[in-house]
């Protein structure tokens, strides 16, 4: 069952936005979200939304995956519209419904947020699904070190991140094996009131955190017998490497705003 | 050439236990293969950890290549000198895939990129996971994992590598895998320190320490240690079936003494029987 476990998001597949540095992406999504609240009618918005789609087309990424990233956000895109919609007052009355005239510019104004709402979330999963998640890591970590003189620790952080992604499939196969070994015992975590099915559920817990604990210190040691001895001193195998296209990215982006400004105010 | 030195070495953990190890002295030499047997809760691994700096003794002293385990400044040399492979093949991968596993030790001893590389190059195909460098450790066997974490050592270039029961979570088939690797590994001049219950596993190497309420009980060669089988039987330890067959044989007369490799005793076997 754990052969194909993709861990986190990531996409395997061949693009430039895959080749791109973890640093300039993630400065990329910074950037962008603040780019894309300078959309504020038609042709900006319409832009934007291009801008976006030329984005996923290139990731090579298969569109279902950025509808899932959308799913948990898309409550939260619907109650905006819904909010827009009720108390803008702009526009024509359209119609009424329960006492609220909706008018057409709470529909267009509501819809703009969605879409903004709408590329930020895409956006911000270009680079869960196009970054592996060391590298993800690597990135986070290289822009944490500049905060180290203000004790930060970066390089630890880093290390926690990359050795819980590590762990994920252990404890993914060992929860899969302490539930089986449960069940065989007769516990049932299916059946029963919230109580009792809680009460059940700590059968499943404990032994699952004595393993880890007990994994934790086997593994302290490990690291310590392979001269793990903190930040200080150390070499890494992982470099990254910022290239051409990187800053070719970050300029695009910058233009991209720019341009989106330009319609606006000027 | 790394010497281990062990002179009357005690250790607890904390003053109200029992002594784990209690004046215990031994002198291993560059390129033995010594076998540490003895039950659970003898201080085998105790003694692993004590040579390799994890643990240092409460009076005595341990040296490794003439220094001293107690020397805060040579303890990073010790343990680069002395690598150790553990028990559980998923509770030593640190890293997300083989070959950051591998660079992880060189990682923190400093070496510099390009150097990491070549190392990782060597030390991977010396065990056989050259194919695996890019393979993440939840889609490796436990022999994979295990030979994973042993070029993880190599590449520190130690003088010295201790297996701790390294063997005793892996099916026949990575025990095999594993076994061949340390045998390579001794034929390269590699000291090799192996704790283990498995007598089948013992009687490969040059030498048996033998351990029992944390002493050394026994000490000698394998040859000579395995012709007292009864010195095992009496501590429930199950030896492997040829031997167990040869125990008859010498207990009726028919033979004088023990043979350690099967192959060499079925001839014997044969020889014997033709002059019959």
């Amino acid at each position: 069952m754990l052969q194909n476990i993709v861990i986190g998001q990531y996409v395997p597949v061949e693009s430039p936005i895959h080749r791109l540095d973890a640093r300039s992406k993630i400065l990329a999504v910074l950037l962008m979200a603040v780019v894309v609240f300078l959309a504020n009618d038609v042709m900006t918005n319409a832009i934007l939304v291009a801008f976006v789609g030329l984005l996923v087309l290139l990731s090579r990424v298969p569109l279902r995956f950025f509808i899932k990233g959308m799913l948990p956000i898309f409550i939260l895109i619907a109650f905006t519209f819904v909010l827009h919609a009720l108390f803008t007052n702009e526009g024509n009355v359209l119609f009424t419904v329960l006492g609220f005239s909706i008018y057409s510019g709470g529909i267009i104004q509501g819809l703009f947020i969605a879409i903004r709402i709408g590329a930020l979330v895409v956006v911000a999963s270009l680079l869960t699904l196009t970054t592996s998640p060391i590298d993800l890591t690597d990135g986070f970590e290289a822009y944490l070190r500049p905060f180290k003189r203000f004790g930060v620790p970066s390089h630890e952080i880093a290390l926690m991140m990359a050795i819980s992604i590590r762990l994920i499939p252990t404890l993914l196969l060992e929860a899969d094996r302490i539930l089986k070994a449960q069940s065989a015992r007769g516990a049932d975590f299916t059946k029963g009131t919230l109580k009792t099915r809680l009460n059940t559920m700590t059968a499943f817990i404990i032994p699952l955190f004595v393993r880890s604990f007990k994994r934790a210190e086997d593994m302290a040691t490990a690291m310590d017998a392979r001269g793990y001895r903190g930040g200080e001193g150390r070499t890494k195998l992982r470099v990254l490497k910022w290239q051409g296209k990187d800053t070719v990215a970050i300029i695009c982006i910058v233009l991209f705003g720019c341009t989106l400004f330009m319609l606006r105010y000027v | 050439m790394s010497t281990i030195e062990c002179k009357n070495v005690f250790f607890k953990y904390t003053d109200e236990q029992d002594w784990i190890i209690q004046d215990l002295s031994i002198t291993i030499k560059q390129g033995e293969w010594v076998s540490i047997l003895g039950t659970n809760g003898s201080g085998k691994s105790t003694l692993a950890r004590l040579i390799n700096a994890l643990l240092t003794p409460t009076s005595g002293a341990v040296t490794v290549a003439d220094k001293s385990t107690d020397d805060e400044g040579e303890i990073w040399n010790i343990r680069q000198k002395a690598g150790m492979v553990f028990q559980n093949p998923d509770h030593q991968f640190v890293a997300a895939t083989v070959r950051d596993d591998i660079a992880f030790g060189l990682e923190n001893a400093g070496v510099d990129r390009e150097e990491m590389l070549k190392r990782i190059a060597s030390a991977s195909e010396r065990v056989g996971v050259e194919e695996l460098l890019a393979a993440e450790p939840h889609r490796l066997s436990g022999g994979q994992k295990q030979r994973a974490a042993i070029a993880g050592v190599l590449a520190l270039q130690p003088d010295i590598m201790i297996f701790d029961e390294a063997t005793a979570m892996l099916d026949p088939k990575g025990r095999k895998e594993v076994m061949a690797t340390m045998k390579q590994l001794h034929e390269r001049g590699i000291t090799i320190l192996m704790i283990t219950h498995e007598l089948q596993e013992a009687l490969v190497s040059d030498r048996i320490v033998f351990m029992e309420h944390g002493k050394i009980i026994n000490d000698s060669k394998a040859e000579e240690f395995f012709q007292k089988p009864e010195f095992l039987v009496e501590r429930d330890f199950h030896l492997p079936y040829f031997l167990q067959v040869q125990k008859h044989l010498v207990e009726n007369g028919f033979q004088t003494n023990y043979l350690l490799d099967e192959d060499e005793w079925v001839k014997s076997l044969c020889t014997s029987n033709s002059k019959m």
